[in-house]
Parts: C-alpha cells; sequence; structure tokens
C-alpha cells in the first residue's frame, strides 16, 4: 500500500506543499509568519540536503503513486560537556493532511530511527507543538517522553 | 529584591571558570531531576568554558554574570538566532541557551535580573522575542519562567533509537 525511500528532487515541490499546510497549524502558536513562497524555499532548503551525505536525510512516504508524507532527520553534535556525543533530530515529519493514511507516521518515524540507529546515534529528540495533544500523544506511543519545554518571551518583557 | 551587593555585568576571561562550575551544577541538577537528561561527561566543564570563552568574542552573543562581592553566583548565556529566514517572515530571535543561579543565592531575584539585562540586550539588537528550553521536571523554573510571562509553545521529546540494525 505505501512504500518508503530516500526523497529525490523530482519530490520536493510536492513534500513543499504537505510542509507548509503542516507548518500552518505548527507556527500559528508561534510568532512567525510563513513567508510568500515559503514552499519554494523548503523546496530549495531540502535539495541541499538530498546531497549532504551521512549526516542528514529525507525520505518520502509514497502511497501509491504519490508522495503523501515525509520525515527530515539529522544527526548533530551533543552539547558542549555532555555525555551525548552526538543526537538524532527528527526535524520534520507530516503527512499530506487531505487524506488518510494509517500506519504511515508510524512508519515513517521508524524508517527514521533505523537510519539513526545505523549511524550509531542512541538518542533522538523532536519537538511537537504544545498546541497538539495528539501529535504528543503519537510521540509517546512511539516511546518518546517528554523532557524539555520549550518557551517565548518577548524581549519587552523587563523594564527597558 | 535583588541583594545591593549583586551586580549583574558582562562576563570577561576570569569567569570563565566559575561560569563552568556553575554549568556543572545545573548539569547535576537537571540529571536529579530526571535521569533523562544528560549528564557530564569527564572534562565536561572544561569544554564548556571553552565554549564560553568562545562567546565572549562573539558579536551574536551575550555572556552575562551576577557578581556578588567579586563572586560569579549565576550567569545567563544568549544568542542571536535565525529561524529560517528564509521560510519564516520572522526577523532573527533570541535564544536563552543557559541559565543558572548558585541556589543558595535563589528567590532575591538575581535570575530576573540576569533574564532582564539579557532581554534588553536582545532588545538592543532589535529583536522582539526569544526562546528558551526548561527541563520538563523543573517545576521552580516554571514557576520563575511563569512569573515572567513565559509562554510555553513547543515540548521536546527525547526516545531511544532502536540498536538492532535493519536493511543496509
Amino acid at each position: 500500500m505505501f512504500s518508503i525511500r530516500p526523497a529525490s528532487s523530482d519530490d520536493l515541490s510536492q513534500l513543499a506543499q504537505i510542509w507548509y499546510e503542516h507548518a500552518a497549524i505548527v507556527f500559528a502558536q508561534r510568532p512567525a509568519i510563513l513567508a510568500q513562497r515559503a514552499p519554494e524555499h523548503w523546496a530549495a532548503a531540502h535539495a541541499a540536503r538530498l546531497d549532504a551525505g551521512e549526516t542528514c536525510a529525507l525520505f518520502v512516504l509514497v502511497w501509491g503513486t504519490r508522495p503523501a508524507g515525509y520525515v527530515s532527520v539529522h544527526v548533530e553534535a551533543g552539547r558542549p560537556g555532555h555525555r551525548d556525543t552526538q543526537i538524532g533530530v527528527i526535524d520534520e515529519a507530516a503527512l499530506d493532511v487531505h487524506g488518510y493514511y494509517p500506519g504511515a507516521m508510524r512508519a515513517l518515524v521508524q524508517h527514521a530511527r533505523q537510519w539513526l540507529s545505523n549511524r550509531g546515534v542512541t538518542q533522538t529528540i523532536v519537538r511537537v507543538p504544545r498546541s497538539s495533544t495528539v501529535e504528543q500523544a503519537f510521540w509517546r506511543s512511539a516511546g518518546a517522553k517528554d523532557f524539555e519545554q520549550w518557551l517565548i518571551l518577548p524581549s519587552s518583557f523587563g523594564p527597558q | 529584591m535583588v541583594d545591593s551587593a549583586v551586580v549583574v555585568r558582562p562576563a570577561v576571561a576570569r569567569d570563565v571558570k566559575p561560569i563552568a562550575e556553575l554549568w556543572e551544577a545545573l548539569v547535576d541538577m537537571h540529571h536529579a531531576l530526571d535521569a533523562q537528561l544528560p549528564q557530564a561527561v569527564e572534562g565536561g566543564a572544561a569544554q564548556y568554558a571553552r565554549r564560553i570563552e568562545d562567546q565572549l568574542g562573539n558579536p551574536m552573543a551575550r555572556v552575562l554574570v551576577a557578581d556578588h562581592d567579586g563572586r560569579v553566583i549565576g550567569y545567563v548565556l544568549g544568542v542571536v538566532v535565525d529561524l529560517l529566514p528564509d521560510m519564516f517572515a520572522q526577523e532573527p530571535s533570541g535564544f536563552l541557551a543557559d541559565i543558572y543561579v548558585d541556589e543558595r543565592y535563589r528567590g532575591g531575584g538575581v535570575g530576573r535580573e540576569l533574564v532582564e539585562h539579557l532581554s534588553q540586550w536582545f532588545a538592543d539588537h532589535h529583536i522582539r522575542y526569544f526562546e528558551w528550553h526548561v527541563a520538563s521536571q523543573n517545576r521552580d523554573a516554571f514557576d520563575f519562567w511563569e512569573s515572567l510571562g513565559g509562554r510555553p509553545v513547543m515540548v521536546r521529546m527525547r526516545a531511544s533509537v532502536p540498536i538492532s540494525r535493519i536493511r543496509p
């Protein structure tokens, strides 16, 4: 019913649209406004990732014959002085919001985690909107635990 | 009310070692709160000291210390970051990377003073918002940040990666 493979440049415009619709929901809670032509910029940024080698990857989930989701992952150095010398980061994972793709996100995440595991990474981090309890529940069911909250404050809060 | 003997000032080279010692206390405190949070490696404080030293010369970073009669009792590290500027019509934002106050000096407004000074520095750089991460188990920190008006927007979650290898 579906397959997962490394993304190619031919996938990027469709994945960018999937990203855009997902990002519009995610960033509704933050003081960030999606730029005009944001999908084109997303596609350009991820085109560079396609050739980035072993430190990052973009996988596409193909449902039938068309891309219906993706996961973007990279390996980064651990924080200075900490024991984890490298951490896997799931940067983005999204499905086409116009369809129903049972099991697809779990399969994408599993694929990303196995890609990380093959590179010796033992811990992975994902950030989830505070407002999205469904997304949080998904990640908890996938074995993730809350470990940090991400907060925001206007710089003008203090005595300027 | 902040003790009048406490002065918040930009860090200088001689502060790097005491800042690294405070960082070690921060890491220990986090690990005691939540075993998921990483411990320091052997020599971790020295690595962190080098990082702080690098930031002292970085115009897009600010390291401030709370100085009590010549003793560093707290610090904060903030940096200017871009959030995918091509994709978001958001100006650069600030990121508060680390903050810690010696527990013997808490409750006296030292943390707030550090944050206010950093906030002023961000504002001087035309940055309207700044962000930071708080350990989920650190209730005291939540109370502190809520008292300043901090608003949680994202949850960072962590999972173990399966060790078993699959197809090549």
